[in-house]
């Protein structure tokens, strides 16, 4: 892992930290109803700022938190197209999933790879700090497995030729 | 790597033919049948026998590139392979073999069979065939370019002696380039992937293989690709494609007839060997993607707290549940 | 010119394939995959093309010495999608030789499949193999339309009961106007394997001269060669008692290991095998009610304006099926139930002073040739027809909306 990726997902944790300080709040508008608030961007006293964090032009965390709910989107790092296929392919396969996450969008934010979405009620039935831990591991791990993907591709496909030039040549 | 090698190549012939017809053809069996399969290709077989005469059976076979094939050999070595069998094929068919089972002498039955089940290697080879066993007697020249868009997308392989820039008098090589295109955005980019490799990974003894891009055809074409806007099935242009492959065979390669045929079938088995493990990698990459989110999944359960000991029970079987109170 | 589509029937047991238009599957081996074990468990990772180390069928079996077999489905459902998507691959590419890009796909699933399964089903076939059109069918309705080979085309319908007898179970589902009517499906844990059993056990109890190595396989063949389903079981007795000779049969069969040829008479095994459909209790304590009664309750429970169609349309299929006068003894069982009822009825009626009588129910058990892979043959006759091409998934379809395309297939086929 490149040197500056740690400091990058470090400040990532404590963000997602303390951004993750929700509370209940029911709609405002309709009654008996409890949306996240930073879905539906109802009134703009319950946004609050959205920050992002980047490593490189290509690579960046937006958060945006809002009274009961936070979201987290991701772009990750594509540097050919090989990596943005396997990207695609990867978080297209990953959101098909999404009710296993829980917490995973089904769809990411605008320009972003991946998102999550938080709210107060996932906050009530998990641990927040495991929560943090597993989008950071999510994090790495899927950049991992990305170039490893790519790895695996790439020396797979030299077997493929040298089986068939082996053929050819014996 | 030592399990490496297993099961990488596919068969060149179609395993349903080979057992249909070499029940009847070798072991005997008279039974009517009209079974109708797919191949590689775009390629159809039809096998019938009737139950009028049990003993003959025809095998139609459709060849969507027929039209181009059969100026290039394809008919010459249908009716030399094939002599006395051949056939009128059924509307929708292109070529049609006979065989009455009865009339074949039993010592000939295998090899017959061998030859029938090869029909497809024996027919879109015969360009290659043809090129190759030229060089292997010594006597390619310059000549024009074979081109076969054998496949309905516009694919097309082309095959032509090449001679040594050193000794411009002296062919001996054969090159076959393949114009190389994958319907789905994925798959050509793996293919490419796969086409580099293959241009990059030199094998001792096997010919040289190099890649062009799409916008640059290698030499030998170019002037094919650019002035006809290729010739297609019913003048289609040729689409854009994920490169070009080149194979330079030399006489080594196809110095006895064994050679030459088994060079043949990987030649015209080439787009389905990349085809197959473009599909192979990609079941790779699925595999590697569930055990990932089975993992993740059991990282995000950690951030659930256990509920309360002593509320949870197993029963016998292992499975859980909850007393009420 | 339209390539052919291709039908690929997974069962528990067997995997059904070929190419639409075909009388038979092209191949029948078993569902199973014997692939390398992965060192490391979860984490372990794959390299090179060691993934392609594994075969499927009967190969599969072959192999079963170096690699570990798995069975990818379990109760008609898949449970084990790594072999399952590497299965379908070496059908398509080994066996059937297609390239899945220009085949429409016609795969079955079992009746109460969840519709994430069917998702999951799409996503390898559109995200892998990127097949142009996609198509899963519930199994018994493909079996309802496989017995259209039986009738003219004015009665062809998608409603009746179908009784599939595998190996394993068997099930007794109703389906109406092609859908399954799920709540009254029935099972009987009496299939194929539990008649070889009582083959087997009956062979031995006799003390046969069969060598041990080969009995259960012995049981098995003399299953599949002399067994028939009698009218009335203790008339069945004493015609054998009468004269042996004129039923008894022998089987020759020679040792595997010295070629040593051996024979054993076949006898009171040729009718009770199938019996116990019929009279559960010869062979098991846990399960004692016949395969008629079952049928019954099943079609009772179904809503009541079904009922008839169901009577009428009582279809057969899987391998178990296959015996002799089968179709008739269930006819006559089942019949007999009904008429039963219905007498009681027309006497409660009369009773309240009631002069019309309510109309006979028809009971009809229909037998066919294509019995024996009637899902298979349903669907190669179903994928062979224009208006399958229509009710298709697409690939673009697919590429627009995702996965859930898959979750509802519509129900085609009777107005061809």
């Amino acid at each position: 892992m490149a040197a500056t990726y740690k400091p990058y997902l470090n400040c990532v944790r404590s963000t997602l930290k303390a951004a993750l300080c929700l509370r209940n709040f029911p709609s405002q508008i309709v009654e008996r109803h409890n949306k996240p608030e930073v879905e539906v961007r109802g009134s703009k006293e319950l946004l609050l700022n959205p920050i992002t964090i980047s490593r490189t032009e290509q690579e960046k965390c937006l958060i945006e938190g809002s009274v009961n709910s936070v979201r987290v989107s991701f772009a990750i790092k594509q540097a050919d197209e090989i990596e943005r296929i396997l990207t695609h392919k990867f978080t297209r396969f990953l959101m098909q999933r999404s009710e296993q996450f829980v917490i995973m969008r089904r769809k990411p934010a605008e320009g972003y790879s991946i998102s999550f979405l938080i709210t107060h009620t996932h906050l009530e039935k998990m641990w927040k700090g495991k929560l943090v831990d597993f989008i950071i591991t999510f994090m790495e791990d899927i950049n991992k497995e990305i170039s490893a993907m790519r790895i695996a591709l790439n020396s797979r496909a030299r077997i493929v030729a040298e089986e068939f030039l082996k053929d050819f040549a014996s | 790597m030592s399990s490496a090698a297993v099961n990488m190549r596919l068969d060149t012939h179609n395993m349903i033919m080979e057992e249909a017809l070499g029940a009847r053809v070798v072991e005997g069996v008279r039974e009517a049948t009209e079974l109708s399969v797919g191949d590689f290709d775009g390629c159809r077989f039809k096998l019938v026998c009737a139950p009028e005469a049990l003993s003959v059976v025809t095998m139609h076979v459709d060849l969507p590139c027929w039209r181009e094939l059969s100026s290039l050999g394809g008919q010459a070595a249908l009716d030399e392979i094939f002599a006395g069998h051949v056939a009128a094929p059924d509307p929708g068919y292109k070529v049609a073999v006979r065989v009455d089972c009865d009339a074949v002498a039993a010592a000939d039955r295998p090899a017959l069979l061998a030859k029938l089940i090869d029909i497809k290697r024996h027919l879109v080879g015969a360009p290659f065939a043809d090129a190759f066993a030229k060089l292997a007697a010594g006597t390619a020249t310059k000549g024009p370019v074979a081109a076969l868009p054998w496949r309905e997308g516009g694919e097309a392989v082309y095959v032509m002696a090449g001679n040594d820039p050193a000794k411009p008098a002296s062919y001996d090589r054969v090159a076959v380039v393949y114009a190389i295109d994958f319907p789905e955005e994925t798959d050509r980019a793996m293919g490419r992937v796969l086409l580099q490799q293959f241009a990059e990974t030199r094998v001792p003894g096997a010919p040289p293989v190099t890649f062009s891009e799409a916008k640059a055809p290698p030499l030998e074409i170019r002037d094919l690709v650019a002035t006809s806007g290729f010739l297609g099935f019913g003048g289609k242009k040729l689409p854009s494609v994920v490169g070009y492959v080149t194979l330079t065979v030399f006489k080594r390669h196809v110095d006895t007839p064994e050679k030459l045929a088994d060079r043949v079938g990987l030649c015209v088995g080439f787009r389905n060997y990349l085809h197959y493990h473009i599909k192979a990698a990609k079941t790779n990459q699925h595999m590697r993607m569930r055990r990932k989110v089975y993992s993740w999944l059991q990282i995000l359960n950690r951030a659930v707290p256990k509920p309360a000991a002593g509320r949870e029970m197993k029963t016998a079987t292992g499975r859980s549940f909850f007393r009420k109170k | 010119m339209q390539k052919p589509s291709v039908v690929i029937d997974n069962g528990t047991g067997y995997t059904k394939m070929g190419y639409a238009g075909n009388c038979e599957p092209q191949y029948i081996v078993p569902t199973v995959v014997a692939s390398r074990a992965l060192k490391g468990g979860q984490e372990a990772t794959i390299d090179g093309v060691d993934d392609l180390d594994f075969y499927i069928g009967n190969e599969a079996l072959a192999h079963s010495t170096t690699h570990q077999i798995n069975y990818p489905i379990r109760h008609g459902m898949v449970e084990n999608w790594d072999n399952m998507e590497r299965l379908w691959q070496r059908c398509m590419f080994k066996y059937l030789r297609c390239e899945p890009e220009e085949h429409h796909v016609l795969l079955t699933e079992p009746p109460l499949n969840t519709p994430e399964n069917r998702e999951l089903t799409a996503e390898i076939m559109f995200e892998t193999f990127n097949v142009p059109g996609l198509y899963i069918a519930v199994q018994a309705v493909l079996a309802l339309a496989a017995s259209w080979t039986k009738k003219n085309v004015k009665e062809r319908t998608l409603t009746g009961t179908v009784i599939d007898s595998g190996d394993g179970v068997t099930h007794v589902i109703p389906v109406a106007e092609g859908y399954v009517i799920g709540s009254c499906i029935k099972h009987i844990p009496l299939a194929g394997r539990d008649i070889t059993a009582f083959v087997h056990k009956l062979l031995r109890e006799r003390s046969e001269p069969i060598p041990s190595e080969d009995s259960l396989e012995v049981a098995k063949r003399v299953k599949e060669m002399h067994s028939y389903v009698c009218p009335d079981l203790a008339k069945e007795f004493a015609k054998y008692d009468a004269d042996p000779a004129k039923y008894f049969r022998t089987y020759e069969g020679a040792k595997k290991q010295t070629g040593a040829k051996w024979s054993c008479d076949v006898g009171y095994e040729r009718f009770l095998g199938p019996e116990i459909f019929f009279n559960p209790e010869i062979f098991s304590s846990d399960f004692i009610t016949p395969l008629p009664d079952v049928v019954d309750e099943a079609i009772i429970k179904c809503p009541i304006d079904t009922r008839r169609g169901l009577y009428k349309n009582i279809v057969l299929s899987g391998g178990s099926t296959m015996f002799k006068d089968f179709g008739r003894r269930l006819q006559r069982d089942i019949k007999k139930h009904v008429d039963k009822r219905l007498d009681l009825n027309i006497q409660r009626l009369g009773a309240l002073g009631s002069t019309s009588a309510p109309q006979k129910i028809d009971v009809n058990v229909i037998s066919h040739q294509m019995q024996r892979f009637a899902v298979w043959f349903g669907g190669s006759m179903l994928a062979s027809t224009g208006e399958f091409f229509r009710v298709c998934h697409t690939k673009a379809q697919y590429d627009e909306e995702g996965p859930r395309i898959a979750r509802h297939n519509a129900v085609f086929g009777t107005g061809m």
